[in-house]
């Protein structure tokens, strides 16, 4: 969830879920309050995605794919939510 | 599979079904039946009795005030995907329930028996983070209000007490606009198969 005024990010939330026992809130997707949200900085944010969380493997995705997948999923809801805020 | 016997009553009220509830009896409250009926059926759960809190008025419905929203926890998901003025202001609400399970689910399924049962692998969860919602909590020893952050607290499991019913869901004013939200892929947590084949779209 971003919000945006004059340009600028004003509020962002980042949840995961499907990727641990627990859906959480990323906390590194608060760096991009302040910012245009430009591509470094998303991406950057995204990074933190998996950060300090044991993240699950099953038969659909092991942990280490399933973390990857985490940070690109992360990146393109931040891109599209960036998209869609007024 | 066919699950162990039980009863099955309907709460005349919600502090009837807060009276009635008593896991270490085996008493459970049913909504939409969703999560708990296949439970049942593949005997991870067991019960000897029911107790129907879904039809309670007030445990369902969606406000939309300007301060924000206040869903009761028997909400269908139709029902949520039915209410314009929280499509409007939370589309991601929205975004995420189309994609729960299937029609048939959607119809039955309630937002807060989903919630409840904390799968790790749905979708409204994480929505809730997102949007900073708060439940509210009731038992026959009182009332309190839990922030989604901590309320999840492991794999199908809440911080909710044995005795406790989730009774609201109060989502704080949304952004101008609704904000920007997005959800990046659908997971796997849905069950696309209702437990009983009687729910069906009402025609318009």
């Amino acid at each position: 969830m971003i919000a945006k005024a004059s340009g600028k990010v004003t509020h962002a939330a980042l949840a995961i879920t499907g990727v641990s026992d627990v859906a959480y809130l990323v906390t590194s997707a608060g760096a991009l309050v302040g910012t245009g949200g430009d591509k470094d900085t998303i991406a950057k944010a995204a990074e933190g995605a998996v950060a300090g969380r044991r993240v699950s493997g099953d038969i659909h995705a092991p942990a280490e794919y399933r973390s990857h997948l985490a940070v690109v999923a992360a990146r393109r809801a931040l891109e599209t939510a960036l998209s869609r805020a007024r | 599979m066919i699950p162990t016997g039980f009863d099955y009553v309907r709460a005349k009220s919600l502090g009837d079904a807060l009276k009635a509830i008593n896991p270490k009896k085996g008493v459970k409250v049913v909504a939409g039946g969703h999560t708990l009926l296949p439970l049942l059926k593949l005997r991870l759960s067991e019960v000897t009795r029911l107790v129907d809190i879904g039809h309670l008025k007030e445990l369902r419905g969606v406000t939309v005030q300007k301060t924000g929203a206040r869903i009761g926890a028997a909400t269908t998901y139709r029902e949520l995907l039915e209410s314009r003025p929280l499509g409007e202001r939370w589309p991601l609400i929205a975004e995420a329930t189309a994609g729960i399970g299937d029609l048939q689910v959607r119809n039955r399924g309630t937002i807060g028996g989903g919630l409840a049962h904390a799968d790790p692998a749905a979708d409204m969860p994480a929505v809730m983070l997102a949007l900073d919602a708060s439940f509210t909590l009731r038992s026959r020893r009182g009332k309190r209000t839990v922030r989604a952050r901590d309320f999840f607290k492991d794999a199908f499991t809440t911080a909710m007490k044995p005795d406790e019913l989730l009774v609201d869901i109060t989502l704080p004013a949304a952004p101008a606009g609704g904000g920007g939200g997005a959800r990046a892929w659908r997971t796997s947590a849905s069950i696309r198969r209702p437990p009983a084949t009687r729910s069906r779209e009402r025609p318009r």
